[in-house]
């Protein structure tokens, strides 16, 4: 049902401005990343990403004046995890109850040219699955409180994020924007998705992605930790000996 | 300057890493314990997963220790027979704690547990410690003889149990039931604490298996040092959260602390020491105690599982 309903959208949102101008051609919106493949290197503490895009044909329409509107979205991989509540029990606090989220993205940003609203309706966004509220978390029982809790604590983490205004048109047909990308931002595929608005109506969509993966040395860290478990605990106590070792030699002649 | 934990999967300063490894290995050295029932703590108010911290500092409290064992080895402080039998103990206690601790950790009651053993022990032992010391403190001061805890002959019913055995160094005839005891209850909470024991092996050889203060420190040190280079083995091999980066950032400031650490409890009494180990300890179980009774600023928590994009 929202599917068609999304479709039916979508189709509105292209017919009409065609409809509405006399002949000419649907713009189309092109999408490009500053660069496709983020590497957390031994000193990483988060770093920013620069989005641009074009819209072509966009002169046709309005000439010279700045008509567009873009939302870009960032989504990064699904994760699974548990939201647990704390609650008091003999005088201490103890995680009582838990919901596992089964599939949840590990973070999302949407940045906009300008606020939501001004951009198009709420019904507009939801349709298209934009926005914060549209977020897809799947989570045990469908359970509202548990999800909004879930949603607050990425807020707070800066993994679920909301930028208004952070894009901005060079010229009439060309924008960028900078996304901060945190220091805690999930290992894996990310998707970014570009829409382009105009008058509250959707134009056209764009579909883009890059990875955000451990470099060389942090990469074999976390993968010999993870399938090398005994070596890496042998091979961690042995440098830890070491270390103990050489500093009661440098000491002794103190 | 910030460096990437890559176990942590989180981004820290490497000069706050550093002095923290620095402060607490500075005390390891003096007390003769491992440091990890502060430094532990510390990494958790750092926001260090409590999994990380406690797996990691279990190498960290290796690298301390063994640096202060060697020292206590070449001034022949260390009863090595009396370390070997408690270091048996402590081999099989730490075996069934990181099992422990895997259970814990997937029902999501790892970090609650943590923290009322921590304020349990650290509370019970820091109280009576400070009794103690302080009484010893005033006898010392009226009489002026020394605050050494052991007259000769002087055995409790503790001594009395079977499996005898004879340790020159200390000078003691006593059952080895609760030496191995001792040295497993030690295990088990260095691999669920991230500690490394001290603070229950130090009061508890110098109240109950009444081993000379001069021996005690060398030979905790020493049960200390293997024990927890095993638990950081298995905790590597079986839950994945020992960090090596994190781990060696805090060795580098903790040998060096310690060492200079030995070098100052040299030179105090003691009572004095006691006292002084008391109050820290007292300190640490208090903080931990009023985080868990004084209502969270989030009531939600949210724990991601591994696996899902890596």
């Amino acid at each position: 049902m929202v599917r068609l309903l999304n479709s039916m959208l979508i189709l509105m949102g292209i017919l009409v401005p065609l409809l509405m101008t006399s002949g000419a051609a649907a713009e189309e919106l092109h999408i490009g990343l500053g660069r496709e493949e983020i590497s957390i290197g031994s000193d990483f503490n988060g770093t920013d990403l620069t989005i641009f895009g074009s819209v072509e044909d966009g002169l046709a329409r309005f000439g010279d004046t700045q008509h567009y509107d873009v939302v870009v979205e960032l989504q990064g991989p699904s994760e699974m995890s548990e939201v647990r509540l704390k609650e008091r029990v003999l005088g201490i606090w103890v995680n009582t109850q838990g919901r596992s989220v089964q599939a949840a993205p590990g973070s999302y940003s949407v940045s906009t040219t300008r606020p939501l609203d001004e951009i198009a309706n709420e019904v507009t966004f939801r349709g298209l699955g934009i926005g914060l509220p549209s977020v897809p978390i799947a989570i045990q029982n469908s359970d509202e409180e548990f999800r909004e809790a879930f949603k607050r604590l990425k807020l707070d983490k800066g993994l679920y994020v909301q930028n208004v205004g952070a894009i901005g048109f060079l010229t009439p047909v060309l924008f960028k924007a900078r996304v901060e990308i945190p220091a805690n931002v999930p290992i894996g595929s990310h998707i970014v998705r570009g829409y382009l608005f105009t008058d509250g109506a959707l134009l056209d969509t764009a579909a883009t992605e890059f990875t955000v993966s451990k470099s060389g040395f942090e990469a074999f860290t976390y993968d010999a930790a993870q399938n090398h478990g005994l070596y890496y605990g042998l091979v961690t106590v042995a440098l830890a000996m070491f270390a103990g070792w050489l500093a009661s030699v440098i000491f002794r002649k103190k | 300057m910030y460096v990437y934990l890559p176990i942590a999967e989180m981004s820290v300063n490497i000069f706050v890493l550093l002095a923290m490894g620095g402060a607490v290995g500075f005390l390891s050295g003096m007390f003769g314990v491992g440091g990890g029932f502060l430094m532990t703590p510390l990494l958790i108010f750092y926001n260090i997963p409590p999994a990380v911290a406690v797996a990691t500092e279990a190498a960290q409290v290796a690298a301390s220790s063994f640096s202060g064992t060697l020292a206590n080895l070449r001034r022949q402080t260390v009863d090595i027979k009396l370390g070997l039998v408690l270091l048996c103990g402590g081999l099989v206690g730490s075996t069934i704690g990181v099992q422990l601790f895997r259970i814990l950790r997937s029902l999501g009651q790892l970090d609650l547990v943590i923290s009322i053993l921590y304020v349990v022990f650290l509370g019970g032992i820091g109280t009576l410690m400070l009794i103690e010391s302080l009484n010893a403190i005033r006898k010392v001061k009226k009489s002026g003889g020394s605050g050494e805890m052991r007259k000769p002959g002087d055995h409790n019913w503790i001594h009395g149990l079977p499996l005898k055995m004879k340790f020159k160094r200390s000078r003691l005839y006593l059952s080895a039931i609760p030496v191995l005891a001792l040295g497993a209850l030690v295990g088990i909470l260095a691999s669920i604490m991230g500690v490394g024991g001290g603070f229950i092996m130090v009061p508890a050889m110098i109240y109950l298996l009444k081993v000379p203060t001069n021996v005690v420190i060398g030979t905790s040190l020493f049960q200390i040092m293997f024990v927890t280079a095993y638990t950081t083995v298995i905790q590597a091999h079986t839950n994945q959260t020992v960090d090596i980066i994190l781990g060696l950032t805090l060795i580098i400031g903790g040998v060096i602390g310690a060492q200079m650490g030995v070098r100052v409890g040299q030179r105090l009494r003691a009572e004095q020491l006691r006292a002084l180990l008391a109050l820290i300890v007292l300190a640490v179980c208090a903080r931990l105690l009023i985080d868990l009774v004084l209502t969270p600023d989030e009531l939600y928590s949210i724990q991601t599982f591994v696996g899902g994009g890596h």
